[in-house]
Formats: structure tokens, sequence, C-alpha cells
């Protein structure tokens, strides 16, 4: 499983992003996403509160929970995420949220 | 056999289901350290895969207790593996502190799974699992 991003970490081109996810997951695919553009929104709502705590925990989970499916550069990103949260680093994240948003717009999913 | 799966998020609940779903393991599930305690205690495991971030009581206390109520009650050990995406020396150092037997490094790859609860579940009693 994987997924082919543009080389820079700071890219929030256009085009599509391509992930391979086994098939047996292609019935829990819909509620994943669902349950991810969630935590966009709570993420969204908790950088407005500078709410760092929050933040952290829900790109923890994200990170850990979208790797495991196969979205490895939504790992990579929640990830930065994650720490820039422990570092109260409200610009970094905000730059962050936009490339995941970004990232879950453009994702497309090929079962093998 | 028979597995507890203590997970806060439901994707990753729904993905250990999917690991398993051909196998002949009989998988409870717990959605926080607390409610995970409660169907310990409540039932029969030989073996409890256990997430460390979750809400209402993490990991590390739940396998406290868990390790307090077997030693009061006498049991054997039951294998206890953490679930975590920390893979900082002292993150794992801190799992086996509080009582868990080993961890597996999340993202959770199907094989990896597999392999631990083939490796360390015994059975009610007390026999390892032929591998």
């Amino acid at each position: 499983m994987s997924d082919t991003m543009p080389a820079s970490s700071s890219d929030c081109g256009a085009g599509p992003v391509v992930v391979l996810v086994d098939s047996a997951f292609e019935p829990l695919i819909p509620k994943f996403m669902a349950n991810r553009n969630k935590e966009m929104t709570t993420m969204s709502e908790a950088i407005a509160k500078s709410d760092f705590e929050t933040i952290r925990q829900v790109a923890h989970g994200m990170k850990g929970v979208s790797g495991s499916y196969g979205f490895h550069g939504m790992t990579t990103i929640a990830g930065r995420v994650e720490d820039a949260a422990k570092a109260a680093d409200e610009a970094s994240i905000r730059q962050d949220l936009v490339e995941l948003k970004s990232y879950l717009a453009r994702v497309e999913i090929t079962y093998e | 056999m028979n597995i507890l799966l203590v997970e806060d998020m439901e994707d990753n609940r729904f993905l250990i289901s999917v690991f398993l779903k051909a196998l002949p393991y009989r998988l409870d599930l717990a959605e926080h350290g607390a409610a995970g305690v409660e169907k310990f205690q409540s039932g029969q495991y030989d073996l409890v895969l256990m997430d460390i971030q979750m809400p209402v009581m993490d990991g590390y206390e739940a396998v406290r207790l868990i390790r307090q109520w077997e030693e009061t009650h006498h049991r054997r050990a039951t294998p206890i593996i953490a679930l975590t995406g920390n893979t900082r020396e002292e993150d794992v150092e801190k799992t086996r502190a509080a009582g868990f037997t080993a961890h597996v490094t999340k993202p959770l790859k199907k094989n990896i799974i597999l392999e631990t609860i083939q490796r360390y579940a015994v059975n009610s009693s007390g026999q390892e699992l032929a591998s």
C-alpha cells in the first residue's frame, strides 16, 4: 500500500494523490474518510482557540490510523501537525492543515 | 481464542476486525481503558491488544489496573500488547514498566498483528497455542 505525492512536502498542487489500498478495506473507506474530515474540522476549530492539546491528540490518532490504511502521505503530514502542536507552533499547524485539506480533497483510491 | 481489543479509534477497531475476520478468534471490543478493564475482569481472554492514548483512561493506567487485579485474584498474567505510535526507546520502556508484555508499532500491519497474536497468546488453561 502506498500513495504518490509531490516530492516537496509543501507542494499543495492540484494533481491527484493516488493511494493504493488493500481491497479488503474497501467497505471501511467511506467511514474512514468521513472520520478524517471530522478530524480536520476538530483541528480547525481547535487552532482558532489555540487548543494545542486537542490538535496534538487528534493528529496523533490520524497519524497512526492513516498509515494503517495506506494513506502514508497523510501519516507524514499528521506527524508534522502533532510535532507542531507539541511546540505550540501555530503558524506551522495552520500551514500543515492547509496541506492536509488539500491532500484529502485530491486523494484517489485504487484498490489492490 | 478470545482476544480483547481496547482501542478508541473506530477505524482501528474495524481494521483489526478485518485482519482477524477469517480466523477462529473471538474478538471483543472496548473503546477506552476503563471499559477494557471492566471487560477483562468480567470475561476470559487469551490476549489483549491495547492502545495507549485513549480518553477516559489511557493504556498505561488500564494495564496497571489489570495487573493489580490479576495479582489480587491469583490469575496468570495475560499477554497484553501495546498498540502504540510512539517508537522512542523511552516510550517502549514505559510500556514495559507499566506492565505490557510487548508492543506493536502503528501503522498496524496485518502480518505483524497475526504474528504477535501467535507468539504471545496462551489458551485459557495456560498452555501456549501451537504455532
